[in-house]
């Protein structure tokens, strides 16, 4: 059995205003750890959303194949159903339906059978508790008067529970304090832990990498991946930022 | 505790899932629950049409005493000289001519269900009501087209000297005095054409005293059910929670679809007090053929508090705004509404605050929906009085579309003749995001729960006010308008 | 009874709420309007930027028609709901009104911005009643492609003068095209006033519309947007003061049809001691107006026990792609304000005074010609000294 768990294939992307993404390629095997880097504008959430299957994107070439089944074409719900994830870099907020229904109703979609309830409960409790998020978290509206952490808190909360094969993150990081950024992070890694998850992380910072052992980094410059390295590619980023990239993207 | 798994409910935000009568509720709730017609058979009917002949001829089959007689005839004058309104849904298609004004079933008022007759008790069994009642409800009334079939209340509240009778009963009983003290003042015959219909041929309804300082813990209902063809229903319903007392009452509607028009024009009169409280709840789910033409109103004296808490679902066309009138100093009153507008509705609905007293207080939040082609229309006005110092007021109404072929259209008023005060106002009319759809899809839910997930959400703040067991319905009625157009 | 009296219908609310609310639409009395044989004295200021020209009002009429949209307007939306009233060149004060000037005003004046055009300094047009006067007077301004200019229109008089002054203004914004119309009300306490405005505004053009009104007995405004083009714009500031007795009767329609279309709408100000005002502000989403947004907000400030104050913010919708919103505050002078200014040693009247002028501050201080905002600025201030 293969170890391949995402496939893009020479994916090309639009939106209303034009392409964003060109003959992208990338592969992510079980249980591996991705960065995606790049400079604004890149299309680093445009490809997150891709592979989610947001409508506003539209694959005009190429294929996305997860666990070898071509998705290109499938809905979100379904793709989140055989175990694809992405946290949201602003997450919506939905009034009148509370953290603890909906994360319930979820997991029963994505395993296809009725959710315990006190399994649930405790579940839940301990899962809040990891993440240092308040009890009372699960009866408030999703994400309604949440703060910025707070809401990158609840986006974590999902993925431990729904405990998806391959996870998206994306900016998860972006305007959260020191101490936001070590809790989020130390969830990460339990979901990396507990279930030898994927993840594609997309970042501009390296404080959320700190506790995770990074396979390969990739840079997206004006919608193409111009290279893919290993974790030491994080600290060149880092030090030289994407000045050479541009330069590069430029000639080409 | 025991573990319970829930299937029956997809998605609840408003109840807690735990809860498993409410799924067995709800399990076997869905619209052919409303729809069933009964055989009318051996049923006392007037002839279609209006005519002094036909009022006097209800007057005679109800015995009423001489004033109510006068009360009908002066009614149907006014009736045959005013106009239809200039304004709001069309109402083309109910033709007065072609109305039954009075319907009696085969049968008297009865205080037990087994005395009801099988036919009728059955159509009640359906509806859940002597379930209910034996649950949760300190009363109930059950009307059947236009009289009164079934009418209880439970001892332990009887006893507390809480009056809770058919209307017929009121008139001529122990509270007679009262009833004609206050019928049909706070709605005025003269008020408009339908409130001069309902005066002429009403028939049925509840009459409701609460004495002074007496709190009933549970509420009473009146479920109102409208079975025959092309008939009207005109029940009034007279409430008056006497100082510091404090009342919950709800009111059901239904009626089976006809392909003729029917009509409701009934009157619900509400008196509260000095300090008392009075919540009035109200799921109407009327059939898609009814003219529904009802008038609410409620007088709240000095440090009273009136609630309304309502839901409209079915009928035709609507014409619904209760009304509050806050005389007393410190008054507050504070309703909560959602209307449906689904296929072929035309749902106007809304309401009417009068500030009168001083440091009266008034909260309106309203949700409405429209789909497949179904129109709603919320209206409302907020007029603060000359003598209303230091009134307050706040309006908040939100409305979802949910496909381009409906229409939601918000028309409020504010008319305010004092300067101290404090007025607001918020409308908000949209779609469901399309974002907030892709957010729940990502979390794996298919899109058309993720849509009645989000649906549900925007009409949680006003389920969340009703008693558990209506909530469930108002979210399965919710579900069933959802699901309509999926299908 | 009122309605043996003889009027004109005027300011209807496109979507009828309760007659005995009285907001469904205002009349005009003849019996209230002052009987004065005097003209008006009509000057204007750089309008030799644009090409102007009195044409007879039945030419102008047809023109401006020619230039509507309004038959495919009313036809969807008159089949399915009677809410409208039928009007080719729809305005805000509505027909009656129109065809009272059109039979009453001979000429009217056309002026025509060249396209591309953008003549730097506003057109000033001011009537000055004087001692007392009347004036009838229509215009069409007709902004052609990608042009963009600002129309000022002032009404002066002597303070206590009387009259009557009734205005049409009608609008042809082409496809890019921006008109910045603004118009000023500072007659004196016998006015009557009726100052009607309309515009076409075709795809990415912006009718842009400001109204301040400080005096006269009776106002009467009223603007109608038909924003037929894609991406259409149409923005209202006004600001208004009524006293006294007075009465000020608004009615704006922003009708949306083209996609993308954009309307604000923005409305303040203060009433004191017997005074009246009543406003109506739809947002009208017409079916297939799709990716709109519409924004109305009304602040208004009760100085006196007496005033009267009606407001009807209307949203209509038949579109699904829409976002409509409304909010209204009505209030007094909070005890906090009041307090704070009290604190810094300005009593309630200057209080109020100050408050007044920053509700009406914002909207004339767009205004590019200093004269006028001096005078406006004057007219509060005179209008809050004189009441001690």
């Amino acid at each position: 059995m293969s170890d391949t768990l995402l496939e893009v294939k020479n994916l090309s992307v639009s939106i209303e205003e034009g392409p964003i993404l060109h003959d992208v390629n990338l592969t992510i095997n079980k249980g591996e750890t991705h960065v995606l880097m790049g400079p604004n504008g890149a299309g680093k959430s445009t490809l997150g959303n891709t592979l989610m299957g947001n409508p506003v994107y539209h694959v005009t070439g190429g294929q996305i194949l997860f666990n070898g089944e071509d998705i290109t074409n499938a809905t979100v719900d379904k793709r989140a159903r055989l175990g694809m994830f992405m946290s949201f870099q602003n997450p919506l907020e939905v009034p009148g339906l509370s953290v603890e229904s909906f994360i319930r109703n979820a997991m029963r979609q994505r395993t296809g059978k009725p959710v315990k309830i006190m399994q649930f409960k405790e579940q839940l409790e301990s899962t809040m508790d990891l993440l240092q998020m308040d009890a009372s978290y699960a009866d408030r509206d999703l994400n309604v008067g949440f703060s910025g952490g707070e809401k990158k808190k609840a986006e974590i909360l999902q993925m431990l529970m729904l405990n998806p094969s391959f996870a998206i993150l994306d900016e998860t990081d972006s305007g959260l304090d020191v101490d936001a950024v070590r809790t989020v992070s130390q969830g990460i890694e339990e979901y990396h832990k507990r279930s030898d998850g994927a993840l594609l992380i997309i970042t501009h910072s390296t404080k959320i990498l700190e506790s995770l052992d990074v396979d390969y980094t990739h840079v997206l410059v004006k919608g193409s991946l111009v290279t893919t390295g290993g974790a030491d590619l994080v600290e060149k980023i880092n030090d030289e930022g994407f000045e050479k990239y541009l330069e590069e993207e430029e000639k080409a | 505790m025991s573990e319970v798994i829930d299937d029956a409910v997809h998605f609840d935000p408003a109840i807690d899932n735990t809860k498993d009568d409410i799924n067995a509720y709800l399990e076997g709730t869905d619209r052919s629950l409303y729809d069933f017609k009964d055989d009318e058979t051996g049923f006392y009917k007037v002839d279609e049409g209006l005519t002094p002949e036909i009022v006097d001829q209800i007057s005679k089959e109800k015995n009423d005493p001489e004033w109510m007689h006068e009360f009908r005839l002066k009614s149907l004058e006014l009736y045959n000289k005013m106009q239809v309104p200039n304004w709001g849904p069309p109402i083309d298609g109910l033709d007065m001519n072609n109305i039954i004004t009075y319907v009696r079933p085969n049968t008297k008022m009865k205080g037990t269900w087994d005395e009801v007759p099988e036919e009728i008790k059955s159509a009640f069994d359906k509806l859940g009501i002597p379930q209910a009642e034996h649950k949760y409800l300190a009363g109930v009334g059950a009307q059947y087209d236009s009289e009164l079939v079934y009418h209880n209340l439970q001892d332990f509240v009887a006893q507390q000297g809480v009056v809770y009778s058919d209307m017929e009963s009121a008139l001529t009983g122990k509270y007679a005095d009262m009833v004609h003290e206050y019928f049909m003042k706070l709605v005025p015959p003269t008020d408009h054409k339908f409130a001069a219909l309902h005066g002429a041929v009403w028939s049925g309804g509840s009459f409701v005293y609460v004495p002074k300082g007496v709190k009933v813990d549970i509420p009473l209902q009146s479920y109102f059910r409208l079975n025959a063809k092309g008939a009207g229903q005109f029940e009034h319903t007279l409430i008056i929670v006497d100082e510091g007392a404090d009342l919950h009452f709800i009111e059901g509607c239904s009626a089976p679809k006809w392909n003729v028009a029917n009509l409701h024009a009934g009157c619900v009169e509400l008196y509260v007090k000095k300090n008392a409280r009075l919540r009035y709840s109200t799921i109407e789910n009327w059939s898609k053929n009814m003219y529904n033409l009802n008038t609410k109103r409620a007088l709240v004296e000095e440090g009273g508090r009136m609630e309304w808490v309502s839901g409209s679902f079915g009928s035709h066309v609507s014409y619904l705004y209760p009304t509050t009138i806050l005389k007393g100093k410190g008054a507050d009153c504070e309703y909560t509404g959602i209307t449906f507008s689904g296929k072929g509705q035309d749902l106007d609905t809304g309401c009417r605050m009068v500030h009168i007293g001083e440091d009266t207080s008034s909260l309106v939040t309203t949700k409405s929906l429209s789909k497949d082609g179904g129109i709603g229309t919320f209206r409302s006005a907020v007029e603060i009085m000359p003598t209303a110092k230091r009134a307050k007021s706040s309006v908040d109404c939100q409305s979802l579309m949910l496909d381009d072929i409906s229409r939601s259209d918000t028309i409020p008023e504010m008319d305010v003749k004092t300067n101290n005060c404090d007025v607001g106002h918020e409308a908000k009319i949209g779609r469901i995001s399309d974002e907030a759809v892709f957010y729940l899809m990502s979390r794996g839910i298919p899109e058309n729960e993720a849509r009645a997930m989000i649906v549900s959400g925007f009409a949680n703040p006003i389920s969340k006010e009703l008693p558990l067991e209506y909530a469930a319905e108002m979210n399965n009625l919710i579900k069933l308008e959802m699901e309509g157009s999926m299908a | 009874m009122a309605e043996q009296r003889e009027g004109m219908t005027v300011n209807r609310l496109p979507s009828l709420t309760w007659n005995r609310l009285g907001v469904n639409f205002a009349k005009i009395f003849d019996d209230e309007i002052p009987a004065s044989d005097a003209e008006a004295a009509f000057s204007a200021r750089n309008d030799d930027q644009v090409a102007r020209g009195a044409r007879a009002t039945e030419e102008a009429q047809t023109f401006a028609d020619s230039m509507s949209d309004g038959v495919r307007r009313e036809a969807y939306v008159a089949a399915k709901r009677s809410i409208y009233q039928g009007q080719h060149f729809a305005t805000g004060l509505g027909h009656d009104f129109t065809d009272y000037m059109n039979a009453n005003v001979p000429e009217t004046y056309v002026y025509t911005v060249e396209e591309n055009d953008h003549p730097d300094k506003p057109i000033v047009l001011n009537w000055d009643f004087g001692k007392g006067a009347k004036a009838l007077a229509q215009q069409v301004i007709h902004v052609k492609k990608n042009a963009e200019a600002t129309f000022l229109m002032t009404y002066t008089s002597e303070k206590n003068a009387e009259g009557l002054g009734m205005f049409e203004t009608r609008v042809i914004l082409e496809e890019g095209a921006t008109l910045h119309l603004m118009k000023v009300n500072l007659l004196g306490e016998g006015f009557v006033l009726a100052d009607d405005s309309a515009a076409v505004v075709r795809d990415g053009a912006h009718f842009d519309y400001l109204s301040v009104m400080l005096g006269a007995a009776r106002t009467y405004a009223g603007c109608y947007a038909d924003q037929c083009g894609k991406g259409a714009m149409f923005t209202v500031d006004t600001g208004y003061m009524a006293e006294k007795d007075h009465l000020v009767d608004i009615n704006y329609v922003a009708a949306q049809r083209g996609k993308k279309t954009q309307s604000k709408i923005n409305v303040k100000g203060s009433l004191r001691d017997t005074a009246k005002k009543v406003f109506r502000g739809t947002i009208d989403f017409r079916k297939g107006t799709k990716g709109s947004t519409g924004d109305e907000q009304e602040d208004v400030l009760l100085l006196s026990p007496r005033v009267t104050n009606k407001t009807v913010p209307v949203i209509l919708t038949e579109e699904e792609d829409v976002d409509g919103r409304h909010g209204a505050t009505i209030g007094n002078l909070s005890e906090d304000i009041l307090f704070y200014l009290e604190t810094r040693g300005l009593d309630a009247d200057a209080a109020e005074m100050l408050m007044t002028r920053g509700r009406l501050a914002g909207v004339a201080h767009r205004i590019p010609d200093q004269d006028t905002v001096d005078r406006i600025d004057a007219f509060i201030e005179e209008a809050f000294g004189n009441n001690d």
